[in-house]
C-alpha cells in the first residue's frame, strides 16, 4: 500500500480513470481495516443483533464512507492528516449504523415516542436514598413538563430517556442534526434556569443521585438539602 | 436509563452555555485535528475548548471521538513498529 500526502490523496480521488480507481480501492481497504478493528474492540456483535456479521458490516460501512468522502472532498480543512479525516467519517457511519440497528430492536412504541417519561430513571437506586431521589426526580419531570416547549420536550424525551439516536430524532421531527442539537441545547438552558430558580444546584442534584451518600458536604452554608428540608 | 447516563444528563443541563455552542457539523470538522493533538500527547482540550465542550454535551459525538482516537493511536503504533 502506498503512503500518500494529503495533496496526493485529494488529487487522486478527484481524478478519473486508473489513478482514481487505485486511490478509491486503497481508501476502502484502509477504512475496512479500521472499521473491522473498531468493531472487534467494541464487541459490537451482540449489541447489533444476532444476525449481524462483522465483516459484512465493515464492508458496507467502508463502502458508504468512501462515497461520503468523495462527495465531501471540498470540505476537508487540511488541518489534519487526510486519513484521520476519512477515519472520522468512517467511525461516524459505523456508529450511526449500529445505533440504527439497536433502535430498530428497542421496545419503544411509536405512540409513546417523545411523550412518556419513564417512572424511574435510575438502575438499582438503593432503598436508603429512594425518597430523596424520588423527590428530585419529581421536580425534574415536572420542569420537563412545564418549562419546555412541546417540541423541546419531545426531542429531549425521545433522545435522552428513550434513547432514540439523534439523527433519527432529527428525521422524525423533520429537521436536521444541527438544528436538533440547538433545540436540545435551548431545552437544557431552560431546565438549568428552572432548576436554579427552585434553588436546585448542580452539585446537589448530582450528590442526591450519587453513591455512596455524602454527609451533605455540598451545602457550603450549612443549609438542609432542598429535597429533604420538609422531611427532616 | 443507567445512573451514569442520568448523571451525564444532569451535567449537560448545568453545563449549557448562555450563548451559541458548536454544532455537530462544526464539531466533526474540528474533530480530526483534536484527535491528532490528543494522540500526540498535547492538551487538545486546552487548544480546542469548544470541541471538548461539545463532546461533553453530546455523548454520541463523544463516542465518535473515542472510536477515532483508538484508530489514530493504532495507526501511530503500527507506523512506529515499521
Amino acid at each position: 500500500m502506498t503512503t500518500r500526502t494529503n495533496t496526493e490523496w485529494l488529487s487522486a480521488l478527484r481524478e478519473t480513470g486508473q489513478s482514481q480507481e487505485s486511490a478509491v480501492k486503497e481508501l476502502r481497504q484502509l477504512l475496512h481495516r479500521a472499521i473491522f478493528s473498531f468493531l472487534s474492540r467494541k464487541g459490537a456483535t451482540s449489541a447489533a443483533g444476532p444476525s449481524y456479521d462483522q465483516d459484512d458490516l465493515a464492508e458496507d460501512c467502508a463502502q458508504e464512507s468512501v462515497l461520503l468522502i468523495q462527495s465531501k472532498l471540498d470540505q476537508f480543512r487540511g488541518d489534519s492528516q487526510f486519513t484521520t479525516w476519512a477515519y472520522s467519517i468512517a467511525i461516524r457511519v459505523t456508529l450511526n449504523e449500529l445505533r440504527r440497528r439497536r433502535w430498530r430492536t428497542s421496545a419503544i412504541e411509536a405512540a409513546r415516542l417523545g411523550d412518556a417519561m419513564p417512572h424511574w430513571p435510575i438502575d438499582n437506586p438503593g432503598p436508603e436514598r429512594n425518597l430523596e431521589q424520588q423527590q428530585a426526580w419529581a421536580i425534574l419531570t415536572e420542569l420537563i413538563e412545564t418549562a419546555l416547549t412541546p417540541l423541546q420536550r419531545k426531542a429531549l424525551i425521545a433522545h435522552a430517556f428513550q434513547e432514540m439516536p439523534l439523527d433519527l430524532v432529527a428525521e422524525w421531527l423533520g429537521t436536521n442534526r444541527n438544528s436538533l442539537y440547538k433545540l436540545i441545547h435551548d431545552a437544557r438552558k431552560r431546565l438549568q434556569a428552572a432548576l436554579l430558580s427552585r434553588g436546585v444546584t448542580h452539585r446537589e442534584l448530582i450528590a442526591i443521585f450519587d453513591t455512596p451518600r455524602p454527609e451533605r458536604p455540598y451545602l457550603e452554608d450549612g443549609k438542609k438539602s432542598f429535597f429533604t428540608a420538609s422531611n427532616d | 436509563m443507567k445512573r451514569t447516563e442520568f448523571g451525564r444528563l444532569i451535567d449537560t443541563i448545568f453545563a449549557a452555555k448562555a450563548g451559541e455552542e458548536l454544532s455537530c457539523s462544526d464539531y466533526f470538522e474540528r474533530l480530526p485535528r483534536y484527535a491528532e493533538l490528543e494522540a500526540a500527547g498535547e492538551d487538545a482540550a486546552a487548544r480546542l475548548p469548544d470541541v471538548r465542550h461539545h463532546m461533553h454535551q453530546c455523548p454520541e459525538c463523544e463516542e465518535v471521538y473515542l472510536g477515532l482516537l483508538e484508530v489514530v493511536l493504532a495507526e501511530k503504533k503500527s507506523d512506529a513498529s515499521r
